[in-house]
Formats: structure tokens, sequence, C-alpha cells
């Protein structure tokens, strides 16, 4: 049997459950020890068995490690991050769509995975230090941004405007350890139409 | 049968052949796991050949492929 004919018979039978998040703490804990490479050898073996034995697993492993990759300043691949995007979890619940649509002024907005705006980070599990850094890619005739954080309700916990591609929340915006936001970001063009970028899912890590 | 048979690995092997069968690159495998190329190629090789092992041993053959084997590793 061929290596193509392994991924084939692999993938058929990898085990597909719903797609919402299922990591509790704990195993959240682990997956973070396992894309920052500490702890020991066999219990990141076993992270990484128990994250690969299922797809939602292996797209939690993957967003992981792409925020892992963008926190090591000198070793950031954006290829990684373009992967992470095509793999980010896209949050089609109704209440994040309808907070979405709350900020959708103009017709001409694009959504899903076509939109040109690259959320950088934060991105999957994040410490809680570096979960209040945003950052997004600069997009041609951008003449502001619109960053946009909500929490799984659809709850909104900060919106602001700018024309920068990174800021920090301000410390009257606490994320807490362990739960999960959601967030994107919105330009707006010379022409006034907008983009809107796929939204990112950010977990902040327990303490 | 391959996630049966995968069980059986020790592992290391175990793993990095879940890595591979999962699309990922060897270097991806090596950088994630902290091991050197080398190491990496080498556990991807016999896990690969412990997998195709048991899973003969189950009569799930090689079947037919382009050439023997066909394997990017043997």
């Amino acid at each position: 049997m061929n290596d193509e004919r392994l991924r084939e018979a692999y993938e058929r039978g990898l085990p597909v459950g719903n797609d919402a998040p299922t990591l509790d703490d704990v195993q959240a804990e682990r997956l973070r020890l396992l894309v920052e490479r500490e702890g020991s050898e066999g219990e990141r073996l076993r992270t990484l068995d128990m994250m690969l034995s299922t797809a939602e697993g292996r797209r939690e492993l993957d967003i992981a490690w792409a925020a892992a990759r963008a926190a090591r300043p000198h070793r950031r691949s954006w290829q990684g991050f373009a992967v992470a995007a095509s793999l980010v979890l896209v949050c089609g619940t109704s209440v994040v769509w309808m907070a979405r649509r709350q900020h959708a002024r103009d017709v001409d907005v694009l959504r899903g995975v076509e939109s040109p705006i690259t959320l950088v980070a934060p991105v999957g599990l994040v410490a809680a230090p570096r979960a209040t850094h945003f950052a997004w890619r600069p997009i041609a005739r951008a003449e502001r941004y619109q960053l946009v954080v909500v929490d799984t309700t659809g709850a909104e916990l900060y919106a602001i405007e700018t024309r920068d591609t990174a800021l920090a929340l301000p410390d009257s915006v606490r994320l807490a350890p362990g739960r999960t936001y959601l967030w994107w970001v919105q330009a707006t063009l010379a022409d006034h139409s907008t983009v809107t970028a796929v939204t990112q899912r950010l977990v902040v890590a327990p303490r | 049968m391959v996630h049966r048979a995968l069980a059986l690995l020790a592992e290391p092997r175990r793993a990095v052949v879940r890595m591979h069968l999962a699309g990922y690159e060897r270097s991806e495998i090596a950088e994630l796991l902290g091991w050197s190329e080398p190491k990496t190629r080498n556990l991807l090789y016999r896990g690969l050949a412990d997998l195709r092992r048991i899973l003969a041993s189950w009569g799930i053959g090689p079947g037919p492929s382009p050439a023997r084997g066909g394997s990017n590793h043997e």
C-alpha cells in the first residue's frame, strides 16, 4: 500500500464530530505545551496523538500551532499564517453572523475565505499577555480598519477604528482565561467600499 | 483499519506517521516535535514499515499500485 493509498485510508477512517471546539482546560493547556515545545516529549507525543485522532483536533492543532509560530518574532512564517487562515474556524453560528451584520454598513462586503485581509494574531490558543495584541496584514487602498472583538454570545467587547494594522486592547477590556472570543477586521477602502476579514477565534490560555 | 494499525505502533513512530498521513511535511513534523530532520526521517521510515507490516499481517497487502510498494520512503 503506497503512501497515497495509506493517506486515503487514513482520511476515510478519521472520526468527524461537530464543528464546536471540544477542548477542555486541561487539553487546551496540553495543546499549548505541544505547540510551544514545552513539557516532556512523551506528554507532547500523547497530545499530538490525541489531536490528530479527529478532524476537529487537527484543526485545533493547526490554529494553535500557527499562533505559536506567530509569537516567535524571528521565525515568522507568513505561509503558516496563510495556512492557518484557510484552516480557521469560521464561526457560522447565527449569533456571530448577526453580530457581524450589525457592523456591516455597506453592501460591498467580502466574506469568507476569499477575503484579502489576513488576521495575524492572536489566533487560537494564546497566552493571556499576548491575547490583547491584535495584528493583521494591510491591504491595498485601505483608508482605515475597524477591529471588532465579541464573545461567543455575540456581545461586543470592543470595537475601534484605526489607520494602523496592529493595536492592543485598553486595560478596561479584560479577556478571561479559558474563554473563547471572536474577532475580525473590516477595512474601508478609498472608494468607501468595505472588505471584511474571515472571523478568527481566540482562546485565552487558562492560568 | 489504518487507524487500528496505527494504534499498535510505538509512540514516536505513531506520532510521526500520523502527521505524515495527515499531510504534514517532514520539516513541519521535525519543527513541531523539536527533532532533527534525520531523526524524523528515520522514525517515519521505520513507522511506515511497521504500519505496512501490520496491515500485511491482516491480509491488507500493497494492492494495485504504480510501483512496487509505491512508497516515497522505500
